[in-house]
């Protein structure tokens, strides 16, 4: 697109403009140039913000970006999402050398084998994978709190089935070597169980 | 000093309000139909069990709210970003938009998956609200202009050029290539230059199993192609600062590249492609799309006879 901006709809009238036309967001002002009132007519002081007020306002935004640039630089190098929406940007940073399918299952107390669903506790399918990757982890590693999460999970799914509660809920994890189609798979099952 | 009037000059660049205000419909009318037709299901969220809610820091402090109040954030906000993206009361519109669109996107964040596809759209609102987006295209504009011509005062015109303007599209633009060379960062910070090869891309094509993806990830070179591909287009948005062809190459790169992560991927940039139009001329863009209607339809309008 062109850089020269319009100029047609100026009053005849206009007074001295405090900057020039110029191009768009490549180029940048002269130094001190205040740049805002091009255009303005002598009769429209009112309706500009007061020349001192301004200078504060835009030393208080430039403080503010200032701060934003540093925090989300910090963000950035840490690599953190917690901070978010001031945050890093690592999603699939991490070497991997296997592909993982998990599922989880519950025996209810009539017997029932129920395979437990992301929607039944109100998750997306990607919200309910980050809660297992706390049982266990991509690679099969069993996580300190796997146990307690697991025993947490069951008890939310028995309270949505106080009917048929279960006595029994099992993650089974499937991991698959990369790449892809590379033969061979290990299975890791961690179990609950109603005591 | 000197440094201190180049961090002005680069960050407050006095551009046209029409820019911003077109922009502004942009950013608004995304949130707009992101929350009013994709993100409604957030409500149910209040329901869900406290075990999953590991709320992001910001959230931390805030107590989470039940489904009917969290039923009144999503009326308030759908409300606001509709005066917002038509320009009625458009600054305090934006003020109630803004915090309330990062809450509402914050608390399903908080349920164990952080995305960053609404990242610039959160950061858009905010910056809109803080530079003079309603100076144009605006209900506010219309009125302005009504209430002078009936004064018989001074008509303020759209021509008008702003620091702020200015700001809210470098923040924008800096948040746009600080989001990619970050990525990369963290890429070649935790794996090195052999995350190219290092199976993260085929097993997320695996994980979220689109049909695309489970075609390709028989093909291990591919993959390793489009790595590297990933690799060195976010490692050097920085060229998106250059004008011109240079720009607008990577910018088509960049989008091919983010209709790729939606097919082969399933996941969304479309907040963080809209805001590439922080980099360009929008104001003339506008004056050329008008120009262009109007030989459309002067062309299309039945030629008047001359009589003799």
């Amino acid at each position: 697109m062109s850089n020269i901006p319009s100029m047609r709809q100026q009053p005849p009238h206009a007074p001295q403009a405090t900057s020039r036309p110029r191009g768009g967001t490549g180029t940048l002002p002269d130094p001190g140039d205040q740049g805002a009132t091009v255009g303005a007519p002598a009769g429209a002081e009112h309706q500009l913000r007061p020349a001192a007020g301004r200078r504060w306002l835009i030393a208080l935004v430039s403080t503010a970006t200032a701060i934003w640039l540093a925090a989300q630089l910090g963000a950035g190098l840490a690599m953190t999402v917690q901070s978010w929406p001031v945050a890093g940007f690592p999603m699939f940073s991490e070497r991997r050398t296997v592909a993982d399918q998990r599922w989880i299952e519950v025996r209810t107390r009539a017997g029932r084998i129920v395979t437990v669903r992301p929607g039944e506790f109100g998750l997306t399918a990607l919200q309910f994978l980050n809660y297992q990757r706390g049982i266990v982890g991509d690679a099969g590693m069993v996580k300190p709190k796997g146990a307690a999460r697991l025993g947490r999970l069951a008890a939310i799914w028995n309270r949505q089935h106080p009917d048929d509660p279960a006595v029994s809920m099992t993650l089974t994890l499937l991991v698959r070597p990369l790449p892809y189609g590379t033969p061979g798979e290990s299975r890791q099952v961690i179990r609950w169980s109603a005591s | 000093v000197s440094l201190v009037r180049r961090w002005q000059a680069f960050w407050f660049p006095a551009v046209p309000v029409r820019r911003v205000a077109v922009f502004r419909v942009v950013m608004t009318g995304y949130a707009f139909f992101d929350v009013w037709l994709v993100s409604g299901f957030i409500s149910r969220y209040a329901h869900v069990d406290e075990a999953f809610y590991k709320p992001l820091l910001f959230l931390r402090p805030l107590p989470r709210l039940d489904s009917g109040l969290t039923s009144a954030v999503y009326a308030v906000l759908v409300v606001s970003l509709a005066l917002a993206l038509v320009g009625c009361f458009t600054r305090p519109a934006l003020w109630i938009a803004a915090p309330l669109y990062l809450w509402w996107w914050g608390t399903y964040y908080s349920f164990g998956a952080v995305h960053h596809g609404r990242l610039p759209v959160v950061v858009a609102l905010f910056v809109l609200a803080v530079a003079p987006s309603g100076g144009a295209y605006s209900v506010d504009w219309l009125r302005s202009r009504r209430r002078a011509a009936r004064g018989g005062a001074w008509q303020p015109t759209a021509e008008r050029r702003d620091e702020l303007a200015g700001w809210a599209l470098r923040v924008m633009m800096v948040l746009v290539v600080g989001a990619y060379v970050l990525a990369a960062y963290a890429k070649l910070r935790v794996t090195g230059p052999s995350w190219v090869t290092s199976g993260a891309l085929e097993a997320v094509m695996i994980r979220n199993g689109t049909p695309a993806a489970m075609l390709l990830v028989r093909h291990v070179w591919l993959i390793e192609a489009m790595a590297a591909l990933t690799l060195l287009l976010e490692a050097t948005a920085w060229l998106l600062f250059f004008r011109g062809r240079i720009r607008d190459a990577y910018v088509v790169a960049a989008v091919l590249f983010h209709i790729g992560t939606l097919v082969f991927l399933n996941i969304s940039f479309l907040g963080l492609v809209a805001a590439y139009l922080a980099f360009y001329d929008l104001e003339v863009g506008v004056d050329r799309a008008r120009a262009w209607l109007r030989r459309l339809t002067i062309g299309s309008a039945p030629q008047e006879l001359r009589l003799r």
